[in-house]
């Protein structure tokens, strides 16, 4: 970070700047600050280059932490069993099992190194749907009242077993010679810490008076938990995600812990996509990906149509652009990677009318 | 880095647990969330723990940008202008009054003279950082609240004005162009996080907004030198013009009140982790006296300030039973920082916001009291979440 201080502060003020045509624009500020990210990232003038973004992992897996941490709310025992969403969730796990192994053929056809394990990082990819997307797709389509609330439990749900899924596998750069996938150990390790985050933070939770108390705890306990997981090389939106299903279980405080988690939402959304934006270039459709993304989006898309008896604009809420996105920063071997760059072109491509 | 995210998560922890206990006897939480840093500072080194690599200035910079922020915005231009006089007058008053003791006291004391005026110069300002704990934490923000930010908005820039020429007489090297350059990138900058915030509704925009802004002053001064009384001082400034010359100033003041603890607290955990106790604990003495010669210097500007003397000469007069009763040791500590920043000049820069902050505790307890008695802040703190 202080490397290039002065061209990160030149990159937030023009975002800045920018925002107040993009927001009397009625386009949503998160768009901005993801298309300055690539402008100014390595596929653009190489302000935000790889050495700068390399000093910004840290800060990248705790935005996306904080925003798994907010999409376990709905993995409440009774928001799910209210919202049907094992029935949502097991479809988007056959999906992504289906996905999986389509894409491991396509990529063994196409001679890639590590089929597997990169077809598991498109099964997580695919099975995720950012729940603000799905909410804000939703208030504009012509849905009954109860489908279109119990929607983005449904998108929180499949994004949290995204996560988990993710978490399972570690890839190589594409290219590289060695295929290591890691599966027990790292989901069990991840699983543990989380559970055990969660129970620490409840217990803590309980003692702190005021909400300004408990946003400060709040912060704490994920950054701490971020921590552990980049010093053990876990995946920290994954353990922050398990952490905060204990959170949305904890029935005493559970509303209040959500509204203050979601008061810093926007702020690592924001982080998130600029770097998202800012990465992506680097691997775009590497080594022949390309044919496999474009027969992968159409299946995909299909499924959705099929499976989940989705209307066109649930469907696409995983539009193609995701996929290139997803196989282009799948290179790097984070499970943030993917879920930055699933919000990332959903919220590309969903219209306006966007809370601002 | 990630050596950092682990530590900095583990230093807020504690922060936030000592804030907790403080709340529990009564106390500002910042004090508990300084002694919360200062505690693990002291278990780590004991152990052999602490890590070499570990460089928390990024973060300590961003932290005071984004408070300070804060403070400028709570600064209401309308009631600066009407009470501009005794503003002014207090502000003098604390410099003139505060500085002299304090340089007489360094001298005494047997620091060089120019040691004794840094001291003096540094230890005049009153902390917007520590007033905006208090606010922040008791959701106060009636006239007394914001005048007592206003004062300590335009001391501490003084203070920083003044320092900047104390360096420009002593050693001529363009001291005072940076200081000027402070406030102007201050003001733009203002006007930059201004104008997005006023199209903006939401309160998580609004917290985005200001939190960037906060983050580029922090980057800027980070370019400009590893000086933290340079975040300050800009961001002070940008947090003025947010809060006065918004369409939506209200909506902004109370966006940015809710998220104001939590930052209070990881800065002033932060902080207390920074301080070195063994060198602290050998100064002990001279913090005392320097501390003393400032709690004088306070009380004397309020005596003969007329439009403070009511409110601050009250709550300064609490300064004695309050010190002892709580945290006295940890604020002399705190200044010894200072006295242990400036046996080694160059150190003072980053020492400098630090121990304002920090040597704040005093007038902490002393603003909370008042506050209360002014009938502002409810000490039973509502939980709310809008």
């Amino acid at each position: 970070m202080s490397s290039h201080p002065m061209a990160v502060a030149v990159v937030l003020t023009v975002a800045l700047v920018l925002s107040r045509p993009w927001l009397e624009a009625r386009r949503p500020i998160v768009s901005l600050v993801l298309i300055l990210g690539f402008v100014l990232g390595t596929g653009g003038v190489r302000w935000l280059g790889p050495d700068l973004q390399a000093g910004f992992t840290p800060i990248l897996a705790l935005a996306t932490g904080w925003l798994a941490l907010l999409a376990a709310e709905a993995w409440n025992l009774s928001t799910l069993r209210r919202a049907k969403a094992g029935r949502r969730l097991g479809l988007s796990l056959l999906c992504a099992v289906a996905a999986a192994v389509v894409m491991a053929a396509v990529a063994r056809w196409l001679g890639l190194p590590a089929p597997w394990a990169a077809g598991l990082l498109l099964a997580a990819a695919c099975i995720a749907q950012d729940p603000e997307a799905a909410r804000d797709a939703l208030s504009r389509a012509t849905l009954p009242d109860a489908r279109a609330r119990l929607a983005p439990s449904g998108a929180s749900v499949s994004l949290g077993a995204a996560l988990l899924f993710s978490s399972l596998a570690q890839v190589p750069a594409v290219g590289g010679s060695a295929t290591t996938f890691h599966l027990a150990p790292d989901a069990t390790s991840t699983i543990t810490l989380g559970v055990l985050l969660g129970v620490i933070a409840v217990l803590m939770l309980r003692l702190a008076q005021g909400s300004g108390m408990l946003l400060a705890l709040l912060a704490a306990l994920a950054v701490t938990g971020c921590g552990v997981a980049l010093w053990l090389d876990l995946s920290a939106c994954a353990l922050l995600f398990c952490a905060g299903v204990i959170l949305a279980n904890d029935a005493s405080r559970r509303d209040l812990v959500f509204a203050l988690l979601r008061q810093w939402e926007r702020p690592a959304l924001c982080a998130m996509l600029l770097l998202a934006g800012a990465s992506l270039g680097v691997g775009l459709a590497p080594g022949g990906y390309f044919p496999a993304i474009c027969l992968m989006t159409a299946g995909v898309l299909l499924a959705r149509f099929v499976i989940f008896g989705a209307r066109w604009r649930e469907a696409m809420a995983l539009p193609p652009l995701v996929l290139v996105l997803t196989l282009s920063t799948a290179t790097r071997p984070e499970p943030a990677a993917i879920a930055m760059a699933l919000v990332a072109g959903e919220v590309i491509l969903l219209p306006s009318r966007r809370p601002r | 880095m990630t050596e950092t995210v682990l530590w900095t998560g583990c230093i807020v922890l504690a922060g936030a647990l000592g804030a907790m206990a403080a709340r529990a006897v009564r106390l500002p939480a910042a004090c508990g969330a300084m002694a919360g840093g200062l505690l693990t500072s002291v278990g780590v080194n004991s152990l052999g723990l602490m890590p070499q690599a570990l460089d928390l200035l990024d973060l300590r910079a961003a932290l005071v940008a984004f408070v300070c922020l804060l403070a400028g915005v709570e600064i209401d231009l309308t009631r600066l202008v009407k009470d501009r006089r005794s503003i002014a007058a207090a502000v003098g008053a604390q410099c003139l009054l505060v500085g002299g003791l304090v340089a007489l006291a360094g001298l005494m004391l047997g620091y060089p003279p120019r040691i004794s005026l840094l001291l003096a110069v540094c230890l005049m300002a009153t902390s917007p950082t520590a007033l905006m704990a208090v606010a922040s934490e008791l959701r106060a923000s009636g006239h007394l609240t914001r005048r007592l930010l206003a004062q300590s908005g335009i001391g501490l820039l003084a203070a920083l004005a003044l320092m900047h020429f104390v360096f420009f007489i002593t050693s001529p090297q363009g001291e005072i162009g940076s200081f000027l350059l402070s406030v102007v990138v201050g003001a733009v900058m203002g006007f930059v996080i201004l104008v997005p915030l006023s199209r903006m509704s939401q309160r998580g925009a609004m917290v985005t907004g200001a939190a960037t802004g906060a983050l580029v002053l922090a980057l800027v001064a980070r370019g400009l030198g590893p000086r933290l009384e340079q975040v300050a001082a800009m961001s002070i400034i940008a947090g003025f013009i947010v809060g006065n010359f918004s369409s939506n100033r209200d909506s902004i003041r109370d966006a940015l009140r809710d998220v104001g603890l939590p930052c209070v607290i990881a800065l002033f955990a932060v902080a207390g982790f920074g301080l070195q106790a063994g060198e602290l604990a050998a100064g002990l003495g001279s913090g005392l006296a320097l501390l003393a010669a400032r709690a004088a210097g306070l009380m004397l500007a309020g005596a003969v300030t007329p439009g403070g003397r009511a409110g601050i000469v009250q709550g300064l007069a609490q300064l004695p039973a309050a010190g002892i009763t709580s945290g006295g040791a940890l604020a002399a500590m705190t200044t010894m920082s200072l006295v242990a920043a400036a046996t080694a000049v160059p150190a003072l820069w980053e020492g400098f916001v630090v121990a304002a902050a920090a040597s704040e505790l005093f007038g902490m307890i002393a603003a909370r009291w008042v506050l209360a008695r002014a009938g502002e802040a409810p000490l039973a703190e509502q939980v709310t979440v809008r």
